[in-house]
């Protein structure tokens, strides 16, 4: 771990000084009332997790929904999705998720953004 | 009520998990049952509540059967910016010197009369069902969401986005996703969730224009444009969504504007900006107020027939259509407007 990082997060862009290599989850937030990461959207949200860093309870939690249906009903309406994505070999996985699914750890390193 | 930081929303069986788990503090387990409990007694209590009112609108004489039907209790809650949902309840939040449950409060209360006096509505069911709202969500939480049974609003972090609770607009939009779920029973992908949202946003706009007594030609037609934080405002963004041009360089989220350009599997959020025109162009043709003749013929499309969880854009269109013919059987230029409306977004 870089000296000054204590947390599992990195706002997008910081992955680079991470040396666990597969272990890097990139992190999206999509839609909510704004639209956050839809079609011509200006605001966005996201940022890289080292899951190596997470407890193990977090780590099977992140585990457990790659293994999820693509389309998870997040009930109500104007809720975050959380894009989840990993270097799976040569390609890579994703996961499209409700925000309540997803540890509070990961969501921390999600960083809102506007160009 | 405090929080380990850590916790979701969460169903009551895993609130009672947690409230038994000796890994957890003795405070924190103390308030995940706290928690389960109230949900519990909450859910409860507004069935029980619905139930009685039905079943008064049907067994006693209509006055009687009104009284019955009061209105709705109005109740905030203060999440202190855990993510377990109620929260802690805020006693007499029309009086708070917080912002954010006296907002709610006072907003909710409105939609409420907005919904009544205008459409007839008894809250969103119909039968004075409670309506929940809960505040100071997470951290710098930038949203604002209706989880199938109550409101629920994020602080903003104060720079993309204000409190989520200051804007008429917003309050009414998350509300009217209640209204949506208790009559079209609208789901929320394709075309159906387009049309969800954008019944949440013509709603929103609709009482934001009512409690400033705007004209169609007075509004502004912006959704959230009085939550938009200092930041968003430097850099030339007014608003959410423009209803009046979907496609706008000082929207966050511009929008098809045209049903041609519509694609399943859009975010509603986007698919949204093409009902969104209708709605905006019918009701500047018709003039005067939105509420009184746009906004009675989109209510009647939405709550007077079976619910149509996938229901398509151009079956909502000739809703309103049909609806323009029975509300204003002796003005053919109230159906003429909505179906040249319609037609100009491509349905």
């Amino acid at each position: 771990m870089r000296p000054g990082r204590l947390s599992a997060c990195d706002a997008q862009g910081d992955s680079t000084s991470v040396t666990h290599a597969g272990a890097i989850v990139e992190v999206e937030r999509l839609g909510g009332l704004a639209g956050f990461g839809i079609g011509a959207a200006r605001i966005s949200s996201r940022g890289h997790c080292d899951t190596s860093l997470l407890s193990q309870e977090e780590r099977a939690i992140v585990e457990s929904l790659f293994r999820l249906p693509e389309k998870g009903a997040a009930g109500g309406a104007d809720r975050f999705r959380i894009r989840l994505t990993r270097r799976m070999g040569e390609g890579t996985q994703t996961a499209v998720v409700p925000e309540t699914l997803v540890p509070a750890r990961v969501l921390a390193c999600l960083r809102d953004e506007l160009p | 009520m405090n929080h380990c930081g850590c916790c979701f929303i969460v169903p009551t069986k895993v609130l009672l998990r947690f409230a038994r788990d000796r890994r957890l503090k003795a405070s924190q387990r103390r308030a995940f049952a706290a928690a389960a409990r109230l949900e519990k007694e909450w859910r409860h209590a507004r069935q029980v509540k619905s139930r009685l009112a039905r079943l008064a609108a049907e067994v006693l004489p209509a006055d009687l059967g009104a009284a019955a039907a009061a209105p709705p209790h109005v109740l905030v809650f203060d999440c202190r910016h855990g993510t377990v949902l109620p929260g802690a309840p805020v006693h007499d939040p029309a009086a708070s010197h917080d912002e954010a449950p006296a907002h709610a409060f006072t907003e909710t209360t409105e939609v409420v009369r907005f919904f009544r006096t205008v459409f007839g509505r008894n809250s969103l069911d119909g039968n004075g069902m409670a309506l929940l709202s809960s505040v100071h969500y997470s951290v710098q939480y930038n949203n604002a969401f209706w989880n199938g049974s109550q409101m629920t609003y994020g602080d903003g972090d104060g720079a993309i986005f204000r409190d989520f609770t200051s804007a008429t607009d917003v309050i009414a939009h998350e509300l009217t996703h209640g209204l949506t779920q208790f009559t079209a029973g609208l789901g929320y992908e394709d075309e159906a969730g387009g049309l969800n949202e954008s019944i949440s946003d013509v709603f929103g706009s609709m009482f934001r224009q009512w409690r400033k007594g705007q004209t169609v030609v007075q509004a502004d037609w912006l959704i959230g444009s009085d939550i938009m934080g200092p930041v968003a405002r430097a850099r030339g963004y007014e608003c959410l969504r423009d209803m009046a041009d979907p496609a706008a360089e000082h929207c966050l989220s511009p929008q098809p504007a045209h049903f041609s350009r519509y694609r399943d599997g859009m975010d509603p959020h986007e698919s949204s900006g093409i009902p969104n025109l209708a709605f905006c162009k019918a009701a500047l043709a018709l003039g005067g107020n939105s509420w009184s003749v746009a906004g009675r013929i989109w209510f009647q499309a939405l709550t007077a027939q079976k619910p149509a969880p996938r229901m398509r854009m151009k079956t909502f269109a000739n809703r309103t259509r049909a609806a323009a013919t029975s509300l204003y059987p002796a003005e053919p230029a109230v159906r003429a407007a909505i179906d040249a409306a319609w037609k100009a977004v491509g349905l």
